[in-house]
């Protein structure tokens, strides 16, 4: 077996969604070196973290404690890499538990998902793993 | 028990030092509040008649209750624009806690209430109607318990950064099987894997049970050859591949534990506005009159000195108040004006403050505000949750307001909420 660990055997009823946008068919974004920008942003009244690693151990997470939208940068060499991006929404009691989030790299965007934790539960998530070419 | 015991005994002397003809205690001892703070307080509706708005099938049912007469029981609707789900009004969490936009706090701490109750008064029924505007927000970004369970989770400077660590190298126990297999494959670091075998190390950390791919399936002999490695770096903790429900719920504990610290401070700064209205009228009657059951208006503020002080500011107009004892007669009117200030030391984990508080009772007026302390000294101390013993010594009005005399005066309050409204 691959697993590491004691799997859950399921997602725990979650119903997040993470959609992945100006990728291609191998879910590959395509952007130019050796500075990416990566961007996050929640537009939604949850408590939103993303977490963001590539296969060299570049990592970047969501929220950054500033401003609406947090832009971090780092230097890349060319080749492919392989992504794990992981968004979790958890509901803030009275203020609300939408999420509308949305990652860019290099100004593209990487991945949206938008919705509401589900009615009984405290949170709602999702890991997707992705490639990014860095030209 | 022993608290029990005091309760009793501390009752005993609030009854034996209270007289009918003689204004209460509970009247002397001046609270700092802002009066009411919802319009369901000035039709003396129960809150829990009150629907909290926040959807548009919220919407429609309270529109459909609006001025339904025939209502037996009264009924409320309270709505906090920026809090609900109405995408155009709402506020976004990240706008919220960003220091740079005040406005966008304040905005999602402004409540609209509507409120609609019925009095039977000398055999005659009466509505009674009233709305409030309630803008109540912490003046400090980082003391609002909202803006805490976000700052929480901020990975250089949270409290809950263990558990982003845990996140982390859960995907990177991802990223290492992926890795692993990409080599197995023969593919170069230029080249880019097939999407059947992302989807598959998707569903592996998300876990899912999701049978691989042929082109997985073939080398995952020897992908197992290469665990002994990876179960190596498990054991050194650099790579965990966790249930990544249990990570998500372990970090909402982490954020919600950050949400209720900040709510026990018991000397956040906030500030608190209020302005409502209140109208009666009987039920029937072509010529039936609305009368004025006054406009409030109301400002609180509350300023932490560090951890152990707290000065509380209290300005409070009602005008055009009906004296509901003369409802049935000729309506009288009264206008009060209330200006209080408070000081409050404390120590935080300690039960019992000391303070000394003004207000602009003055010397002859005979109103019931006006029965409050001009001066005193006191302690509070706190029972249990919502239960406190008062203590004041002070200069008060006399009975006649004639002139002012010093009172040591002892009380026991249920105070559920703190002076000021919080509502995160």
């Amino acid at each position: 077996m691959v697993r590491l660990a004691d799997p859950r055997g399921a997602d725990g009823g979650c119903t997040m969604e993470i959609k992945f946008v100006d990728v291609n068919k191998n879910r590959v974004l395509t952007t130019k070196g050796p500075q990416v920008d990566f961007e996050f942003e929640d537009k939604g009244q949850a408590n939103v973290v993303m977490t963001l690693s590539l296969d060299d151990g570049t990592q970047f997470s969501y929220p950054t404690g500033g401003g609406k939208k947090s832009v971090q940068g780092t230097t890349l060499a060319p080749r492919v890499y392989l992504g794990a991006l992981t968004i979790v929404a958890m509901e803030l009691k009275t203020f609300g538990k939408t999420f509308k989030s949305q990652v860019k790299i290099g100004g593209k965007v990487l991945a949206t998902a938008s919705g509401s934790v589900p009615a009984g539960a405290d949170t709602d998530q999702s890991t997707e793993v992705f490639q990014l070419r860095v030209q | 028990m022993k608290r029990l015991s005091l309760l009793t005994l501390l009752l005993g002397l609030v009854a034996a030092t209270s007289h009918a003809a003689e204004p209460t205690i509970g009247d002397f001892l001046y609270t700092l509040g802002t009066g009411p703070m919802a319009a369901n307080e000035i039709v003396q509706l129960d809150a829990s008649a009150v629907s909290n708005l926040q959807t548009t099938k919220d919407l429609a049912v309270a529109i459909g209750s609006l001025g339904n007469a025939s209502a037996k029981d009264g009924f409320g609707i309270a709505f906090t624009p920026g809090r609900s789900q109405f995408e155009s009004m709402a506020v976004s969490l990240a706008r919220y806690a960003d220091k740079q936009e005040p406005l966008a706090r304040i905005w999602g701490n402004t409540t609209f209430s509507y409120a609609q109750n019925k009095l039977a008064e000398g055999g005659v029924d009466y509505e009674r109607s009233a709305w409030a505007v309630n803008v109540s927000f912490y003046m400090h970004t980082d003391q609002d318990p909202i803006v805490a369970a976000r700052n929480a989770v901020v990975r250089e400077t949270g409290t809950c950064a263990p558990v982003l660590v845990r996140m982390f190298n859960s995907q990177h126990a991802v990223l290492t099987t992926g890795k692993t297999l990409k080599e197995l494959m023969r593919l170069s670091e230029n080249d880019e894997m097939p999407l059947e075998v992302i989807e598959w190390l998707s569903a592996q950390a998300k876990g899912q049970n999701k049978a691989p791919p042929s082109s997985v399936a073939a080398l995952l002999p020897q992908l197992a050859n290469q665990l002994p490695k990876l179960i190596d770096a498990q054991k050194s903790g650099a790579i965990k591949l966790e249930d990544s429900a249990k990570l998500a719920s372990d970090l909402n504990a982490c954020a919600d534990k950050a949400r209720t610290d900040a709510k026990k401070r018991w000397n956040a700064s906030q500030a608190t506005f209020v302005l409502a209205e209140g109208r009666i009228k009987p039920t029937s009657g072509a010529d039936a009159k609305r009368l004025s059951l006054g406009t409030h208006a109301a400002v609180a503020i509350a300023l932490g000195q560090g951890d152990n002080g707290l000065f509380n500011l209290t300005l409070r107009r009602v005008y055009k108040e009906l004296d509901l004892d003369t409802l049935t007669t000729t309506p009288a009117y009264k206008n009060t004006t209330v200006a209080a200030a408070r000081y409050t030391y404390g120590q935080p984990g300690r039960d019992t403050y000391a303070l000394a508080e003004i207000s602009n009772v003055k010397q002859g007026t005979n109103t019931v505000s006006n029965l409050a302390f001009k001066q005193a000294l006191g302690i509070d101390h706190k029972l249990a949750a919502g239960f406190w013993l008062e203590f004041r010594y002070g200069r008060a009005r006399t009975s006649d307001g004639s002139k002012l005399e010093n009172k040591a005066l002892i009380n026991i309050k249920f105070s559920p909420e703190s002076t000021l409204d919080k509502k995160n």
